[in-house]
């Protein structure tokens, strides 16, 4: 059997399928070699001793489904036996499922059977016909985790591709909504879809973001991180140019602001596309809460994001190089409490906020039992211990915890702040404050030039439209645009 | 070609205009609070400089004492500091510097060289106050402070308060006295006087008026608030009218020829204070003073007129 590689990096097997099912099962039997999660189920039909064969995965599908949908109306039914009216006859009279195909390619076969279809073979046709009978376990339908909120929809999205476009579906209800399917990964064949806005998304956006997924060469996508890295603008950033939700109305918002939704099954994570950088600083309840809340609460997360950049750099650069800046009473409080701590401020720093990191690290992964044990003893013994043991000093600690804590404001830079703050925090050991501001201008400089799909990733504009829904959240009322990606400005 | 000429153009600028290799830990610093200048003993400057930031290694120590005065003498000033460095061991910080007090018996015969020094230094900061004691201003620096816990920081608080609540004060900075000095006018610098008691404290209320660097005149504390009404230096003043008292606040001067306008408003704090006998209190008390500066060579034919406005309640 010849089998070549498609667009999508997806096997085709080069075979069709023949008309003796002693072949069609010779085939199959090839193809699911080894593997004995397969059933294939030959049967006939008692009154006219038509053979018919069925495949499935064991575990995929709901046997019941098939019993009472395929085998058992195909047993003990009468009908035709030419051809092209028994598929026919079998797909509208006798097989009383939600969706049948007719198929004639083994890969869609292949694909189909392995998603938790039933394909039906019948003796002496070059087709076969697919039914749904997915019935592989899924869980259930629950509020995530990484985006808990505190009004709004407390529904998340699961690992089925199906439930996931369903939740999407039913929060907009117009035949608008598009959704388009594809297959990626060679070895996995995840299936994927698209979902926008016809009305409302740029078209040169959906091209290329299908441009580029087209040119994923991966064995396997277990989550939409392997296709977030391989279709980003600037992939070498630790900016995310795509936008990901495990919340169904964070992604219909997205969707009705023009943007493109892909989802993964195997997954809850979906992807929107064009991502800007103010979407790091924006959160569901915003637009839940009253507006003056939802303006404060977005201040202070941009707040705490130069917080978390940049306080451990100030505190160092401050003690180190400017100390006259420094008023006096301060300074002398932090002499003194520096002074038996034998390590530079620099290695102090470094040290704690890799001790944060740690505990930050470890609480992610630990059970919850021993999460909160955990944490206790993580603050008490590096909070007091080390202080009394003169390991660090007590301001270095206040200083880390409140940048640790800073950062947790802002979970969708997590990365970008470690790794910010890291740099700063050595540039600052290497120049003061002159070596902090040049950095931070190179990441200034490194953010205004990162695009996502084609858009600025910030947008610099004095317009009130602009500033709507970036540093403050305007009332509802006053939000009548949308962002400049989307076909239709207005919102109507 | 473009990214290399980028950054071989961020290297010079890095190397050109970067001040900030001079890293040193906070802990490695001796921070002087406040300094004074006397005249030596047997050398021609005694330096006097108050460390902040000690504690001791017991609770008591630590309650009593957080910080430390020590001494040193030299024929010059800077070699006095350079002294003052070997006695610690470790490297004078100045600029936390916020209060420099000289010594009576040095502003007699000439402080000029001190104030340049201080001035000229980069080791201080330009906001330093400076004053002159009554007698030593070791003997300033000795007194245990009776709220803060460094001298030099109450000293400063009462100088400021005796500006901002009595006009009995000023704050003068080595620019500033730099500056008067070089256009041949006096140069007013709160005067601190040790007074005995329990506790023993320090009165920052008045003035000694330098003129070419030397003590010209030392000015009580009503002289003060009169020679502030003068120079339009008046936040909030309380003059004395016999039994009795009148709260001065916004004050403005205005000369015009040989006249001095002051225009103020005031608010008797007794209901049988009348405001005309508040001015003639006023006008008496600020031509007693100005007499002074006369006789001082400046503000000669200089006359005085006092009006004052009542305040509402």
């Amino acid at each position: 059997m010849n089998n070549v590689t498609n667009s999508f990096g997806i096997t085709e097997y080069n075979v069709s399928i023949c008309k003796n099912i002693d072949d069609n099962i010779s085939i199959f039997k090839e193809i699911f070699k080894d593997d004995d999660t397969i059933i294939m189920r030959p049967f006939r039909n008692k009154k006219t001793g038509i053979r018919f064969f069925a495949i499935s995965v064991n575990g995929m599908v709901q046997s019941n489904e098939v019993y009472q949908s395929i085998t058992a109306p195909l047993i003990t039914l009468d009908f035709p036996t030419e051809c092209d009216d028994l598929l026919d006859v079998i797909s509208q009279e006798m097989v009383s499922n939600g969706d049948v195909k007719t198929r004639e390619n083994i890969s869609e076969i292949v694909c189909d059977v392995l998603y938790g279809d039933t394909t039906v073979f019948v003796d002496g046709c070059d087709k076969a016909l697919t039914v749904e009978t997915k019935g592989f376990e899924l869980r259930s339908v629950s509020e995530p985790d990484s985006e808990r909120g505190l009004k709004g929809s407390k529904e998340g999205f699961t690992e089925s591709i199906i439930v996931n476009t369903s939740q999407i579906r039913r929060r907009i209800l117009t035949s608008d909504l598009k959704f388009h399917f594809f297959r990626v990964g060679t070895r996995t064949n995840t299936l994927a879809c698209v979902a926008y806005m016809d009305s409302l998304v740029d078209k040169r956006v959906l091209t290329e973001l299908l441009r580029r997924i087209s040119h994923i060469k991966t064995d396997g996508i277990l989550d939409t991180n392997y296709i977030i890295e391989q279709i980003k603008d600037k992939r070498m950033s630790s900016f995310k140019t795509c936008g990901s939700t495990e919340k169904p109305d964070v992604a219909v918002a997205n969707l009705l602001e023009g943007r493109i939704a892909i989802i993964v099954d195997g997954t809850p994570m979906v992807l929107t596309a064009p991502y800007l950088f103010i979407e790091n600083f924006q959160s569901p309840d915003d637009y839940y809460l009253n507006f003056w809340y939802a303006s404060v609460g977005r201040i202070l997360r941009i707040l705490c994001f130069f917080v978390s950049i940049a306080l451990p750099s100030v505190y160092l650069g401050l003690v180190t190089y400017h100390s006259e800046m420094l008023p006096t009473e301060f300074m002398t409080t932090i002499a003194e409490s520096t002074k038996d701590v034998p390590f530079p401020t620099f290695l102090e720093c470094v040290f704690m906020l890799f001790v944060f990191e740690v505990l930050r690290e470890t609480g992610v992964r630990m059970p919850d039992q021993v999460g909160q044990a955990l944490s206790i003893v993580g603050g008490l013994v590096v909070g007091q211990a080390a202080v009394d043991a003169k390991i660090v000093s007590a301001p270095m600690v206040i200083v880390v915890a409140f940048t640790g804590i800073a950062s947790l404001c802002v979970p969708r830079l997590t990365g970008a702040m470690l790794l910010i703050r890291l740099v700063a925090l050595v540039c600052t050991a290497l120049l003061g404050f002159y070596g902090l501001f040049m950095f931070m201008i190179g990441v200034l400089v490194h953010i205004l030039g990162i695009r996502s799909f084609g858009y600025e990733y910030v947008h610099l504009s004095m317009r009130f439209q602009s500033f709507k829904d970036t540093f403050i959240r305007a009332p509802h009322q006053k939000m009548i645009t949308r962002p400049r990606f989307a076909k239709d400005r207005i919102r109507k | 070609m473009k990214k290399l000429f980028i950054i071989i153009g961020l290297i010079f600028v890095i190397l050109n205009f970067s001040g900030c290799y001079d890293y040193t830990e906070l802990k490695d610093y001796t921070i002087v609070m406040g300094i004074g200048f006397d005249k030596g003993e047997k050398y021609r400057y005694r330096v006097s400089a108050e460390l902040g930031g000690i504690s001791g290694n017991s609770d008591e120590v630590r309650e009593s004492q957080t910080s430390v005065v020590i001494h040193s003498e030299a024929n010059s000033i800077p070699q006095a500091i350079a002294n003052l460095t070997d006695t610690t061991g470790g490297e004078l910080y100045f600029k936390s510097c916020e209060i420099a007090v000289i010594g009576n018996e040095l502003c007699r015969d000439g402080c000029d060289d001190i104030i340049e020094y201080l001035l000229q230094s980069t080791d201080f900061q330009m906001k330093l106050s400076l004053a002159v004691a009554n007698g030593k201003a070791s003997e300033i620096f000795a007194v245990k402070p009776t709220v803060d816990n460094v001298i030099s920081i109450e000293l400063l608080k009462s100088i400021k308060t005796a500006k901002q609540e009595l006009s009995s004060s000023r704050i003068i900075s080595p620019y500033q006295a730099f500056n008067l000095s070089a256009r041949n006018e006096l140069v007013p610098l709160p005067l601190l006087t040790v007074k005995d008691g329990k506790p023993v404290t320090v009165n920052a209320g008045g003035l000694t008026l330098l003129k070419d660097g030397k003590t010209a005149k030392k000015l009580s504390t009503e002289d003060s608030v009169c020679l502030n009404f003068i120079d339009n230096e008046i936040e909030r003043a309380i003059i004395e009218c016999g039994n009795s008292g009148c709260e001065i606040t916004r004050c403005s001067v205005e000369k015009e020829n040989d006249v001095i306008l002051i225009s103020a408003t005031a608010l008797p704090l007794d209901e049988s204070l009348s405001i005309d006998t508040a001015e003639n209190e006023i006008k008496k008390r600020v031509e007693r003073t100005l007499s002074t500066l006369h006789s001082l060579g400046l503000n000669e034919n200089t006359r005085v007129q006092v009006c004052l406005k009542k305040a509402d309640k």
